[in-house]
């Protein structure tokens, strides 16, 4: 279990959005429009305006009173998190490469097992029945492409 | 009028019509009685699915899930403890010391007829009254617009729980990523960093998903919110309240209605506010006040009268002016955009019987909600029981990609979800609202545009915004809400000491 008090990751959050909104006013310099173009109010002046809202936000939550109470905040399983997350990054990156059907089927798979199933008949059925409704429900009903993957068509499949 | 209304009245009263807005408010109610989704989330996942419908349809599958999400939420604080919906947390403050003495059924019953008369009634003053103020709106200008894009985001920030700057920070933020993209009046691109994917802008469904659905989901799994208790064994019969026990929270019932339906009307409010307001409101005009947290039946009409009321009063501001209720109807806006339906007066005079369709049909699913909840209960229960985390949070996230996805078959808006699904589960455990975001996101660019029109008219001059009559009417109620937020806040404060 990772835990901090949230005020001091108030401070933290204070000294990033000061930072960001430093950066985002700067980037604003950037943007590629011919300047004093007779327009009043320019594409850069709302951009910039929230840049500076920002910054006082960021810096209003810096100064913020600390609380009578320490609040804390935790992240109580950061491993488990981490591996979830890690698979939605891989369903993605492998979506158009191993295609829907199969990448689908994997991934909820792999899901259910994190997420704490333990019986196999139930992590296999969960994952066929989602991606065949997902297929069913986005490709057939809605005519949603959906990748078919580079893997069966390489092994002559599809 | 009449013409128009038997025009609508054509439109809803198709088999399919009626079909979804039984199966869409029954929908609403089991996600609602599912705790950490909501009608919000599901509105936000079922986009994809109605937007390629036609329009009465569509909108009629989402209003369902919005009333009957909205009710869904006060049967699980009632029976299980666990408040379906945010807005419920104030129902199960009554509802549930009342079901835990053996009154469960009275307590469904309560809150089933107290969310019925809240959407009836929203339902009723949203038909009766959108069009004189779409008419009124009709005066409004681009000073007007910039003036209400502030009222809307300013009330969001001022009674955002916790922390107002959180709730700002929040605001900001997404006005900030609204930016992002090709700006619409010039073609030139902001904050695009040389990514070719963002010259569109970040989609607005991947962001919704990514901030609520997938956050939603890394905190039921972290704290095993949906960790499914065994149907408690006790006999669940709703009941009808009594004639005597009606004639006696009569006044609740209208009342919390009219609260929740107004305070729907103001911009970022939401039906949380109204619920705890509608609360706050119920135990002042009580006589029996030590009653409350107690199961006092005002305490369970109230807030869900108050939160179901507020369903047709965030309409008000969405349809006639643009700008949304809350962030369903934020959402709402989203899908009308995306069927070629501009809100706002040009909407009733061009698509009148498509409104009125839309009224029409949120009376059908409130009286739908009311049959399905004081004859349908044991099998919300059942669903509610049966379902595992390990099966419930897979297919969540199946659904969030794929709604994503769909919206262009691209790759890209998975990555913008997953993105903003670690700001969201970062904002959920620094307690930022996530809420303002969309409001953000959604009158970003509407706050914009009126703004640069509004120097335009005026050569420069930001006196156009206090020269204005209605101008500076909304100038004035928006230092009126900030002011009374905070003295309420206060005087809750000294009242809690």
């Amino acid at each position: 279990m990772l835990f901090s008090h949230i005020r001091v990751l108030d401070r933290i959050l204070g000294i990033f959005l000061m930072l960001s909104s430093i950066f985002m006013y700067a980037y604003t310099y950037t943007f590629d429009y011919p300047k004093g173009s007779g327009h009043m109010v320019d594409i850069a002046f709302f951009p910039r305006f929230l840049a500076v809202a920002l910054f006082i936000l960021g810096f209003l939550l810096l100064l913020k009173s600390p609380a009578g109470v320490e609040e804390r905040t935790s992240i109580t399983k950061p491993r488990k998190l981490i591996a979830i997350y890690i698979s939605f990054l891989a369903y993605t990156f492998l979506l158009n490469r191993l295609g829907f059907l199969i990448d689908t089927f994997l991934w909820v798979a792999l899901m259910s097992w994190l997420v704490g199933e333990r019986k196999v008949w139930i992590v296999l059925l969960t994952a066929f029945l989602g991606t065949a409704m997902g297929y069913y429900l986005f490709s057939v009903v809605l005519g949603v492409p959906l990748p078919e993957g580079g893997l069966l068509q390489s092994l002559g499949i599809m | 009028m009449w013409e128009t209304i038997q025009v609508s009245l054509g439109i809803v009263l198709q088999l399919k019509v009626i079909i979804i807005i039984i199966v869409s408010t029954f929908a609403g109610i089991v996600i609602g009685v599912v705790p950490g989704l909501g009608p919000f989330i599901a509105i936000v996942i079922l986009i994809p699915f109605v937007m390629n419908l036609p329009p009465e349809v569509g909108l009629m599958a989402l209003i369902g899930i919005y009333v009957g999400g909205n009710y869904g939420g006060g049967i699980s604080s009632a029976i299980l403890g666990i408040p379906g919906t945010p807005m419920a947390a104030a129902t199960l403050l009554d509802a549930n010391p009342m079901a835990e003495r053996g009154e469960a059924g009275k307590a469904i019953g309560l809150i089933t007829t107290a969310s019925v008369c809240g959407g009836l009634i929203s339902a009723l003053i949203l038909m009766l009254f959108s069009p004189f103020l779409a008419k009124v709106a009709l005066m409004f200008g681009p000073p007007e617009y910039t003036v209400l894009c502030l009222l809307g985001l300013s009330t969001v920030a001022a009674v955002a729980r916790g922390s107002t700057v959180k709730g700002m920070i929040s605001a900001v933020f997404g006005l900030l990523v609204a930016t992002v993209g090709t700006d619409i009046s010039t073609s030139f691109t902001r904050f695009t960093f040389g990514i070719a994917n963002l010259e569109a802008g970040i989609g607005l469904l991947p962001l919704l998903l990514g901030v609520f659905a997938i956050s939603r989901a890394l905190t039921m799994i972290e704290e095993e919110v949906m960790r499914i208790k065994k149907y408690p064994g006790k006999k669940l019969i709703p009941q009808y309240p009594s004639r005597q026990l009606m004639s006696r929270l009569k006044g609740t019932y209208i009342r919390s209605s009219l609260i929740g339906t107004i305070i729907g009307a103001l911009p970022g409010a939401g039906a949380t506010i109204a619920a705890y307001i509608s609360y706050g409101e119920a135990k002042r005009h009580s006589k029996t006040p030590e009653e409350f947290g107690k199961g006092a039946p005002e305490g369970v009409v109230a807030p869900e009268a108050a939160n179901n009321g507020v369903a047709g009063g965030a309409m008000i501001p969405m349809l006639t002016l643009a700008i949304p209720g809350d962030p369903v109807t934020a959402v709402l806006m989203g899908l009308l955009f995306i069927q070629g339906l501009t809100p706002g007066p040009n909407l009733y005079r061009f698509h009148a019987d498509l409104l009125y369709a839309l009224f029409i049909g949120m009376i059908l699913c409130n009286v739908a909600m009311l049959f399905l909840g004081m004859y349908g209960t044991r099998l919300f229960l059942k669903v509610l029981s049966a379902t595992k985390t390990t099966i419930l949070i897979p297919m969540l996230m199946l659904v969030a990609t794929l709604g994503a996805y769909s919206i262009s078959a691209s790759i890209f808006d998975l990555w913008i979800m997953w993105v903003f699904g670690v700001v969201g589960y970062v904002m959920q455990k620094l307690k930022i609202p996530q809420p303002p975001i969309i409001l953000g996101v959604v009158l970003g660019p509407i706050l914009e545009q009126s703004f640069r029109r509004s120097l335009a008219m005026s050569a420069g001059s930001p006196l156009i915004f206090f020269t204005r009559p209605y101008s500076l009417g909304l100038i004035l109620l928006l230092g009126f809400l900030i002011f009374w937020t905070k003295f309420s806040e206060a005087a809750k404060k000294g009242k809690g000491t």
